[in-house]
Parts: C-alpha cells; sequence; structure tokens
C-alpha cells in the first residue's frame, strides 16, 4: 500500500471527512511532510472506492458547493489494520536491530 | 482552472466537479503545481480505466472484435485489387500475380476461417503468411508500397488471431450486414490507395480525391469505434494496421506538405466527432 492510500485511510478511520478536511488531516498525521493536491486525493479517492475500501458517506452545501464526506468501509478498515500491522512489525525489527547495532557500537568505541 | 477538469472522464467530471473545485479554492488560488496536480490525476483515473484490474474481460471482447474486422479488411483488399486488376486489363493482371503471388488467396482464407471459428486453423494460416511475407518482403525491399500494405496488417493479423478467443461470438456480434461493411471497406480502402500512385503523374487530382477518401473511412471508422469500451479498445489494437493499408495515401499527403495533412487530421477529427454523436442519438 502507497503511503498516500495508507493516510487516507487513515484519515478516514477516524470518521467520515470531506476532501480538503482529509488533505489538513493528512498534512497533520504526517508532520506537514505530505500535503496532497486536489488531483491526486481525487484520483486516489475513485480508485480507493471502486475497490470497495472507502465510500461516499454524506452531501452538505457549503458556500453554493457541495461537499461530500467520505467514510472508511469494512473490507477497508481491515485492509488497514493489517498494512499498519505489517508496518508495525517492520518498525518493531528496525528499531531493534539498530537497538543492537548502537551497543555493538558503543561496545567498540 | 475548472478547464482542466476535462482532462477527468465525463461521469466523474458530473459526480465530483463541484466538490474538486472547492477543495482547489478551499486553500486559496490555486497555482501551477495544482493545475499540473489536477491534469495528472484525470490522466491517471482514465488510464486505469483503460488499463486497470476488471478492464480484462472487456480488452478480450475488443481482442475478438479486432481479430474479426482485421481478418475481414485484409479479405475485402483482395477484393479491390482483383477490381483494379479488372478495370485495368490483362498486363496489370500479369504483374499483381507476379508481385503478390499467393497474396491473393490467403486473406479470404484466413477470414473464412475465423467467420466460421476455426480460431487455431486461421492463427496456423495467418502465421504462415506472416512468415512468407515476411522473407518476401526482405528479397523485395525496393517494393516499399507492397512491402507496406502486407508486412504490419499480415503479422497484427497472425498475433491477434493467437490472443483471442470467442472470435465467433464476436462475428454473430457484428452482425452480417457490419461484417460485409468491413469487407466493403478494406475493397474500397485498396482499390483506390492502388489507383493513387498509378496515376499520381497522370491526373493531378486523384490523389486529393483519394486522400479525401481515406479521411472519411477514419473518421467514421473511429467514430463507430468510439461507441462502447470494447469498441474504443478494438479501434486501438488496429491502429497499427492503418497507416500501412493507407500507406499510399499518406506517402501522397507527405509530398503534398504539412498544410494538407493538417487539414486532413482536422476532418477525421470532425467526422468521427459526427459518427460518434450519431450512435449515441441514436443508442439515446
Amino acid at each position: 500500500m502507497q503511503e498516500p492510500t495508507f493516510l487516507i485511510l487513515t484519515a478516514l478511520a477516524a470518521g467520515p471527512q470531506h476532501g480538503y478536511g482529509m488533505i489538513t488531516d493528512i498534512a497533520g498525521i504526517s508532520g506537514g511532510r505530505v500535503r496532497l493536491r486536489a488531483g491526486t486525493l481525487y484520483a486516489a479517492l475513485d480508485r480507493l472506492q471502486e475497490e470497495g475500501l472507502i465510500e461516499a458517506d454524506r452531501e452538505e452545501i457549503v458556500d453554493g458547493r457541495v461537499r461530500r464526506y467520505y467514510k472508511l468501509t469494512g473490507r477497508g478498515a481491515e485492509q488497514l489494520a493489517e498494512e499498519a500491522e505489517r508496518l508495525r512489525s517492520n518498525a518493531s525489527v528496525a528499531t531493534s536491530r539498530l537497538r543492537l547495532r548502537g551497543a555493538l557500537m558503543g561496545g567498540w568505541a | 482552472m475548472k478547464r482542466l477538469l476535462i482532462f477527468y472522464p465525463r461521469d466523474h467530471r458530473a459526480a465530483h466537479e463541484d466538490e474538486m473545485l472547492g477543495v482547489l479554492y478551499a486553500a486559496g488560488k490555486p497555482g501551477l503545481r495544482d493545475a499540473w496536480d489536477l491534469a495528472l490525476g484525470g490522466l491517471r483515473i482514465r488510464l486505469r480505466r483503460v488499463f486497470g484490474p476488471g478492464t480484462a474481460d472487456v480488452w478480450r471482447e475488443a481482442l475478438a472484435n479486432a481479430a474479426v474486422v482485421l481478418s475481414l479488411v485484409l479479405a475485402g483488399t483482395t477484393l479491390g485489387r482483383v477490381g483494379f486488376v479488372l478495370l485495368s486489363g490483362p498486363s496489370v493482371l500479369k504483374d499483381l500475380l507476379v508481385f503478390t503471388g499467393l497474396s491473393l488467396a490467403w486473406y479470404p482464407l484466413i477470414a473464412v476461417l475465423v467467420v466460421m471459428g476455426l480460431r487455431w486453423p486461421a492463427a496456423v494460416v495467418a502465421w504462415g503468411w506472416a512468415i512468407y511475407i515476411t522473407f518476401w518482403s526482405g528479397y523485395n525491399s525496393i517494393l516499399v508500397f507492397e512491402t507496406m500494405v502486407h508486412l504490419t496488417p499480415g503479422i497484427l493479423l497472425a498475433v491477434l488471431l493467437t490472443l483471442a478467443a470467442g472470435q465467433r461470438a464476436a462475428a454473430a456480434r457484428l452482425g452480417v450486414i457490419r461484417c460485409l461493411a468491413w469487407f466493403a471497406t478494406g475493397a474500397a480502402v485498396m482499390a483506390w490507395t492502388i489507383m493513387s500512385p498509378e496515376s499520381f503523374f497522370a491526373y493531378g487530382m486523384w490523389p486529393l480525391i483519394t486522400t479525401e477518401l481515406s479521411f472519411v473511412i477514419l473518421g467514421v471508422a473511429t467514430g463507430w469505434f468510439s461507441r462502447t469500451p470494447a469498441s474504443a479498445r478494438t479501434g486501438v489494437l488496429l491502429l497499427p494496421a492503418v497507416p500501412s493499408l493507407l500507406g499510399g495515401v499518406f506517402l501522397i499527403d507527405l509530398q503534398s506538405g504539412y498544410p494538407h495533412i493538417a487539414a486532413g487530421g482536422l476532418l477525421i477529427a470532425l467526422l468521427a466527432l459526427l459518427a460518434a454523436r450519431q450512435i449515441r442519438l441514436r443508442r439515446a
């Protein structure tokens, strides 16, 4: 799973959000490192809807424009959980090896 | 910025245009990077719809359509050659037999096998022809016109027949009238294409008329092929054969200069648009 996809699903895990809400939330989650633009976001939303990982929730009109909310589906939540577990496991291995490396380097020094 | 949404499929625009514009302007005036990202997003969606998962069945249908259409068009070219020869007299008949040898028999045989649903015999014959024409063109490299007309479509047909299943069903979907129409298209293209280089130096008007006819055929065919996702893909699969089939005509275009080609391109686009629109109106 690519990082933007992971971040979009993570943003929606907290509850339904509209497009601009997701962009600001993702910027917050990633510490400002990932700033999705409208083209990238809507291409990803189109694909995720097609794959059944997210779905449209509700609409509202703000300043004369439609604002559509999206939510995570059950399948989307499952895939996000699997991906989070995979990343957590990888990160855990990386952390323990770095700790070991630090100890060895400290020992040699 | 709204104009850039033209990169998105029509149904996507209808569903999301308003909210996308809302997102674009929510953080202030969008810049050049936003515009670039917007265009790329549209292309990504279009590419996924054409090649993405779930399009395999449509591509299979398109492959079968393309195999049937190309075999009919190429069989039609034989009729075009024979018609031209009958009009031109016995000396040309001798030249034709010397230059083309067995080519007059192979395409009609392949087309008959395809329509009968005998996929593998058709593929074997097509590969036999493709190999023969490859060696033959190697020995006759000065016969540029003959090589262009036969080589690319011959190999393309062999590849399509090998890859495409369900050719009989595709022929049934096309129906008798459309099958005959594609056969006649091949005959018309070949007859006019042969006539144009022959008469280029003798009659200044012929090349022009020939070129316009080829544009009409291309335009209407493009429009016809834009009807459904499968037929649009059929058109894409057949594209490599088009310049070869119209080889002589395009050579004349190049001699006539670029404005003429540009005008021809516009004519193709206009006719394609009209044909696609007519078909949509009829379906609605």
